[in-house]
């Protein structure tokens, strides 16, 4: 089942970058690997896919409905079955990483003794327990970075889509993990070389 | 305004939907609101207060005769400031400090992309950051508003008791329960409630509107509490329109 198509689409964010029409599909159970020119060109892309940015022309579907034309609002249910980890969307400066990382579990339902214990699993698993009770502005980049990536593929999602993804090998086995569920993953890099010949790979250029 | 209503009723919804786990997350929220608003406006407030409850007795008795003045300053205190000038004030003193902090917060996390990262892992924003703030600061202006009262009487009948032998703190006080009725206490809480309502909903939709520019935090801001004071005068203007007897005016 195709849970992303881009058609065409091309995307431009004031202050960021221009990107070229790119056409891409994924499905459920697969990673794509989009290769991005610039870290910057890559988080334009990953607001596009999931309709924070309208596509300057081509189109977009997400779980197979079309985003084009409308407003956060209408597409606050499909992003419900998505994830998107951009350090351009940090995590909220007012929460410790802890809450940031366990808000989306308890918003879907997961009681708050099992959110708990599954953040402080992810925390570790991603290297940055002792980060567990500082504010986004107490914590280094990396961690920062670390961080949204936890939150991005903590959540039960169809989609997640990770942008500039340097995850560590702890945290390696979670893609794997979404995929045999049957979820999709999306990673936008701009080092193609380090992914595996293997792994499909679809170039974005810059307008 | 509309966007605003329409912001609050969406939030309210989403709120609604919440499940049972997610409660907790609004409620802490919740409750900071009401400390930040409330509790640590209190000595403010209450500093308004006394010093309006003094004004309005020393205005008051020097203007009239010794006999039935202890009747006519409760009804005059229960009047001016329990129905009309407590609640405003509160809500003027709400705006210009938690109008302007939900408005500069909001669009801060706007501006930086915090709102729409919650978004972008299937959180509504209105169910987890605007409502929260909307029902805190409405419960926080109705609370204040009780304080206030009780704040301007107990300064004002204090200071009267004091200055007039004719007067007794204790007279004043019955004949102050006598000018209140509970319709004169609805209405302070009904308005106060509105007020709340108004200032939490319309600083939100202004800071929620902020583009992608620090710019943008100042104007919304400052366009946030303009708006919020102009929004309670006009609750104010057409709830006194719907309560106050006009055909006592022309008798």
């Amino acid at each position: 089942m195709t849970l992303l198509r881009l058609e065409a689409a091309s995307f431009m964010e004031a202050g960021a970058a221009s990107l070229a029409p790119v056409s891409l599909e994924v499905s459920s159970g697969e990673i794509v690997v989009v290769e991005a020119p610039e870290i910057v060109a890559g988080a334009v892309l990953a607001h596009g896919c999931l309709g924070f940015l309208p596509p300057q022309s081509g189109q977009v579907w997400l779980f197979g409905e079309r985003l084009a034309g409308r407003a956060d609002a209408q597409l606050s249910h499909l992003r419900r079955r998505a994830a998107l980890s951009t350090s351009s969307l940090p995590l909220l400066a007012n929460q410790t990483v802890r809450d940031n990382i366990g808000i989306p579990l308890l918003m879907r339902g997961l009681p708050a003794a099992g959110t708990r214990s599954l953040v402080s699993a992810l925390l570790e698993r991603f290297g940055i327990e002792h980060c567990g009770l500082k504010r986004p502005h107490e914590i280094t980049q990396r961690e920062h970075e670390l961080a949204l990536a936890a939150r991005a593929l903590a959540v039960p999602a169809d989609l997640v889509v990770l942008d500039n993804p340097r995850l560590p090998p702890a945290a390696r086995g979670l893609l794997q993990d979404k995929i045999d569920a049957g979820s999709a993953v999306l990673a936008i890099v701009t080092h193609a070389a380090l992914i595996p010949e293997a792994v499909r790979k679809i170039p974005v250029e810059l307008a | 305004m509309l966007s605003t209503v329409a912001l609050l009723v969406a939030s309210a919804r989403s709120a609604a939907l919440l499940p049972a786990a997610a409660r907790g997350v609004v409620r802490r929220t919740t409750f900071r609101q009401i400390l930040f608003t409330g509790v640590e406006a209190i000595p403010l407030v209450v500093l308004i207060a006394a010093t309006l409850g003094v004004l309005v007795i020393v205005q008051s008795a020097a203007s009239l005769p010794d006999i039935g003045q202890a009747e006519f300053m409760g009804r005059l205190l229960v009047l001016l400031i329990g129905k009309e000038l407590g609640p405003i004030l509160v809500a003027f003193v709400v705006a210009s400090r938690s109008g302007a902090a939900i408005a500069a917060e909001l669009s801060t996390m706007k501006t930086r992309g915090e709102i729409d990262g919650l978004a972008g892992v299937g959180v509504d924003p209105l169910a987890v950051i605007v409502f929260p703030r909307v029902v805190g600061v409405a419960v926080a202006v109705a609370s204040l508003t009780v304080v206030f009262i009780t704040a301007a009487f107990v300064a004002g009948f204090g200071f009267a008791a004091a200055s007039r032998a004719s007067l007794t703190f204790a007279g004043l006080l019955t004949t102050l329960f006598r000018a209140m009725s509970l319709g004169d206490i609805a209405v302070a809480v009904g308005k106060s409630l509105l007020f709340g309502t108004a200032i939490a909903g319309l600083c939100a939709e202004r800071g929620l509107a902020a583009k992608a520019s620090s710019t943008e935090v100042p104007r919304m801001t400052l366009q946030a509490v303009v708006t919020a004071l102009f929004a309670c005068v006009v609750i104010e203007i057409v709830v006194t329109a719907l309560t106050v007897d006009f055909g006592a005016l022309t008798r």
